[in-house]
């Protein structure tokens, strides 16, 4: 009896120890050779596109091995683990990019020598030269302009996810009309009508080019980039036709809800913010913006008058239309009664809960969440959620899930100067970073296994599996996209089209800004406050102080906080 | 004089012995005391006149962290100012309710009333089941149970979480924190009423005291006033320190509206916001400045007011 007893509470501690574990991977290690300690994040990327190439890599190496750790280190803490001398690993791939103070404290390596490395092969270029605007990059990455300590890991967008077939069925989008038929053709769309209940539809047939339709659908209007077939076919492209949008979704038969967003992490719709401010003053502008100098060039203020606005009066930069259009903007849609209610539970309700009830949202008839703010991680990240509703057909992939553009803002420059054209931000511009190597030998290693990862073939099946991007330019093939969900393809073709989109990789360009970094300034850019307290989340403030009208009054830095900020940036030796 | 040389060498050997004893079991609180209050505490009041720059070196910033901490506490509406009112607030509401409610309970537990142990098992229900459970249970049901109850039954649509939206939220916390910290004073003063020697109850009662009142009043309370005494100088103390269950509900994200001192310096330190420790270590400095006269001074208030039986 007391055998079976002691039997039953070591099974048992031994299950309790192995739960504590979370489950985590045990790795085993070989006695003859070094180890090589990579930790991955293990968020919406997901981490088995590394394990192959640990594989590939350990397999060919007789003194070194990589082994994998998973986890969330954020450049916060993996910095405090090097000052406590407790750190765990020799190479972090991670969502974070502000290791600046690790940079100027000599914690890392420099990489500008894996940038240089010929990865796919010689004579096909430099890492550094399919890298996503390098020389921004290279500005936040570097300690006084020498040297990148960190390598680009992800380029994940921000938006706003609506499922197509849904809006298609309830007929939120626009169709396409008679007004539209020479377009069509010149498209060398060829099409049929057909009527229903006294609307007349344009239905798809076949085309001369590639489109995303299929035989038997109704034709949309075209989208923002004035093509049919592509992307955002069907979306508002004003506000007044989001607006329309809106009221068909809230005050249709459904009494659906408009969006649906974490009210934990609802400083997501920050992003929109930016994305709106940078499509209004135009995103170099907004890159200018995010440096607090606008290059000399003037920019339309709230109060209607123009001005140029430099370092030593940076602040002014919150005073300007953009940044109220932003503000505007969220506080209008997403600070609406017509939000799911869950997203106002600031205190709990994560992103996984606002991504399982869009996922589950397809059960309920009316009161839906018809859009969510998210990232293009989120179907990946969401995965166990889909395998549950994988019977119902609509699994993993199998949903026909887009992103919404933002529409056109009156008054707009929009991407090219002339009020055209579409940004997204970039929420996760993840980094890799080596821990400083006492070991030149291992280090080398550690730069090796690094470029293993950022060859063309790597970056394309690290897309194929995760639908997540990498800021580099690598080309995917139509079998390559044909095995990817229809989300991440719709994403593909939004990241592809640089003549109707622009990525701002919003914190690329803050973090190289001595200002920020070397101050207590904070993490949140637009400095509006509730009760003289700057929030995570711009929707907070703007709930509780009434509109952006209103928060345009309670920006946190004047001149007298700028030059403190300026002035010890200049004492830290910057700006001289 | 040889037998005596070997008592003499055997008393040593017992004082070694003893020594060895006492110096290995105090030895290891000791050093954790060297280094994490003596060493702690001598860092963070060089932190408070330092600040530390990108490089990593710290410079003399003299009373500049001071000012700003005093800054955010006198700014009209600033979230040290929210802080400090509801770390007061907080504490009043555990005074002015937890305590009296405590000891009524325990007095109703004591004398044995019918119920009394149903109350004393539901009571106990916080103290018993995991604190991690019973944050998770009680979350869920704010923030989901209630509106799906107020929506299925009385069509409330749209009804808010009491837990999460900020409106309610330090109320619900208030609430929460009675309740789990009702059982862990109904365990302690139950116990000290216990320990009220029968014979004193037995004298009182033929002396006169023959409601249930008196007996709370006039005897079970001063006897067991030096329990009352220290949760309400330990209570007085944790006022600055306290940071109730918001960590547990919130992490490091609790809404604004709710924050109390110590959850605002647990919430810097979560967020690792490097820039902000050395106007914490100020912060920390003139908390004690303030603190720890008061506390004394309560000490003695409360050392004067003991209750004559």
């Amino acid at each position: 009896m007391k055998k079976s007893v002691a039997l039953l509470l070591a099974g048992l501690t031994s299950v309790t120890a192995l739960a504590s574990c979370g489950g985590k991977v045990v790795n085993t290690y070989d006695e003859n050779k070094t180890q090589i300690y990579v930790t991955i994040f293990n968020g919406g990327a997901g981490t088995t596109w590394i394990e192959k190439i640990r594989d590939e890599f350990n397999a060919k190496e007789t003194e070194y091995e990589v082994i994998l750790d998973y986890g969330k280190p954020s450049a916060g803490t993996i910095i405090e683990e090097i000052e406590l001398d407790n750190i765990s690993a020799d190479c972090y791939f991670t969502s974070s990019i502000n290791f600046q103070k690790g940079i100027y404290r000599d914690y890392f390596e420099d990489l500008s020598d894996v940038l240089d490395m010929e990865v796919d092969g010689a004579g096909n270029g430099k890492v550094k030269d399919k890298m996503k605007n390098y020389n921004n990059w290279q500005a936040m990455a570097s300690k006084n302009g020498e040297g990148c300590y960190i390598v680009p890991y992800l380029d994940a967008i921000m938006g706003l996810v609506y499922d197509h077939d849904l809006f298609v069925e309830k007929e939120y989008l626009s169709f396409a009309t008679a007004a539209d038929e020479a377009a069509l053709s010149a498209q060398g769309i060829s099409y049929e009508e057909k009527t229903e209940y006294g609307t007349t539809y344009l239905i798809y047939k076949s085309a001369t080019g590639k489109t995303n339709y299929a035989a038997g659908d109704k034709i949309l209007t075209a989208g923002k980039d004035g093509k049919f077939g592509t992307y955002d076919d069907g979306q508002p492209k004003s506000e007044a036709e989001f607006d329309n949008m809106i009221n068909l979704i809230v005050n249709g038969n459904d009494q659906a809800k408009s969006f649906i967003y974490s009210g934990m992490y609802d400083h997501y719709n920050n992003t929109q913010a930016h994305a709106i401010a940078a499509q209004y003053v135009g995103p170099d502008m907004f890159n200018n913006m995010l440096a607090f100098n606008t290059g000399g060039q003037e920019i339309e203020m709230y109060d209607g008058s123009y001005a140029a606005v430099e370092l030593n009066e940076g602040y002014k930069v919150f005073q300007s239309k953009g940044i109220y259009e932003g503000l505007r903007f969220i506080n209008k849609y997403m600070n609406s009664s017509s939000v799911h209610p869950s997203s106002m539970n600031i205190g709990s309700y994560s992103h996984t809960d606002a991504q399982n009830d869009f996922i589950l949202s397809y059960k309920n008839s009316t009161g839906y969440p018809a859009m969510l703010v998210e990232g293009l991680w989120w179907e990946n990240e969401a995965k166990a959620m889909f395998a549950e509703v994988e019977n119902a057909g609509r699994g993993y992939g199998q949903v026909n899930y887009r992103y919404m553009l933002l529409p056109a803002i009156e008054g707009q420059k929009g991407i090219d100067g002339n009020g055209n054209g579409t940004v997204f931000t970039v929420s996760d511009t993840g980094g890799i970073v080596v821990v400083k190597q006492e070991d030149a030998e291992k280090l080398a290693k550690i730069k090796e296994f690094l470029a293993m990862t950022l060859t063309d073939e790597v970056m394309k099946n690290f897309t194929k599996d995760t639908g997540i991007m990498r800021p580099y330019d690598y080309d995917m093939s139509e079998e390559d996209l044909s095995g990817m969900s229809k989300f991440a393809r719709n994403a593909w073709e939004i990241y592809s089209d640089e003549e109707n989109i622009e990525l701002v990789r919003f914190g690329v360009t803050r973090y190289a800004q001595p200002i920020f970094f070397t101050t207590d300034m904070h993490n949140t850019y637009i400095p509006i406050t509730n009760n003289n307290q700057i929030s995570d989340s711009y929707l907070r403030v703007l709930r509780n102080v009434g509109g952006a009208e209103a928060a345009m009054g309670t920006m946190s830095y004047d001149s007298v906080k700028w030059d403190a900020f300026l002035a010890e940036a200049k004492r830290q030796g910057f700006y001289k | 004089m040889e037998m005596q040389t070997v008592q003499r060498k055997k008393l040593r050997q017992d004082v070694v012995k003893k020594n060895v004893f006492v110096w290995s079991i105090l030895f290891y609180p000791m050093l954790c005391f060297a280094v994490f209050y003596v060493y702690v505490n001598i860092n963070s009041f060089i932190m408070a006149f330092q600040k530390t720059d990108i490089y990593g070196n710290s410079v003399w910033f003299g009373f500049g962290n001071f000012k700003t901490f005093i800054k955010m506490i006198v700014e009209d509406g600033g979230i040290l100012r929210i802080s400090f009112k509801n770390s007061i607030v907080y504490y009043l509401f555990n005074l002015c309710l937890e305590i009296p409610l405590g000891l009524i309970f325990s007095y109703l537990l004591y004398k044995k009333l019918p119920g009394s142990s149903v109350i004393r098992g539901i009571a106990m229900l916080p103290q018993v089941i995991s604190a991690l459970v019973v944050t998770l249970l009680f979350k869920n049901f704010m923030d989901n149970a209630i509106p799906a109850v107020m929506e299925q039954i009385f069509h409330k649509d749209n009804f808010p979480s009491l837990l999460s939206n900020p409106k309610y939220s330090f109320g619900t916390i208030i609430f929460y924190s009675i309740w789990t910290g009702f059982s862990s004073s109904l365990i302690v003063y139950s116990n000290a009423m216990n320990g009220v020697d029968p014979d004193v109850m037995h004298s009182a009662h033929i002396d006169g005291v023959d409601s249930m009142w008196q007996e709370l009043f006039y005897i079970i309370l001063p006897l067991i006033f030096g329990t009352i005494q220290t949760y309400l100088l330990t209570g007085f103390t944790s006022i600055l320190m306290n940071a109730g269950p918001l960590a547990a509900f919130f992490e490091a994200y609790a809404p604004e509206e709710t924050y109390m001192v110590g959850y605002y310096y647990l919430s810097r330190i979560l967020r690792g916001n490097e820039h902000e420790y050395n106007m914490l270590a100020a912060g920390g400095l003139l908390m004690t400045l303030v603190a720890a006269p008061c506390t004394w001074g309560l000490k003695k208030l409360l050392d004067k007011f003991v209750p004559e039986v």
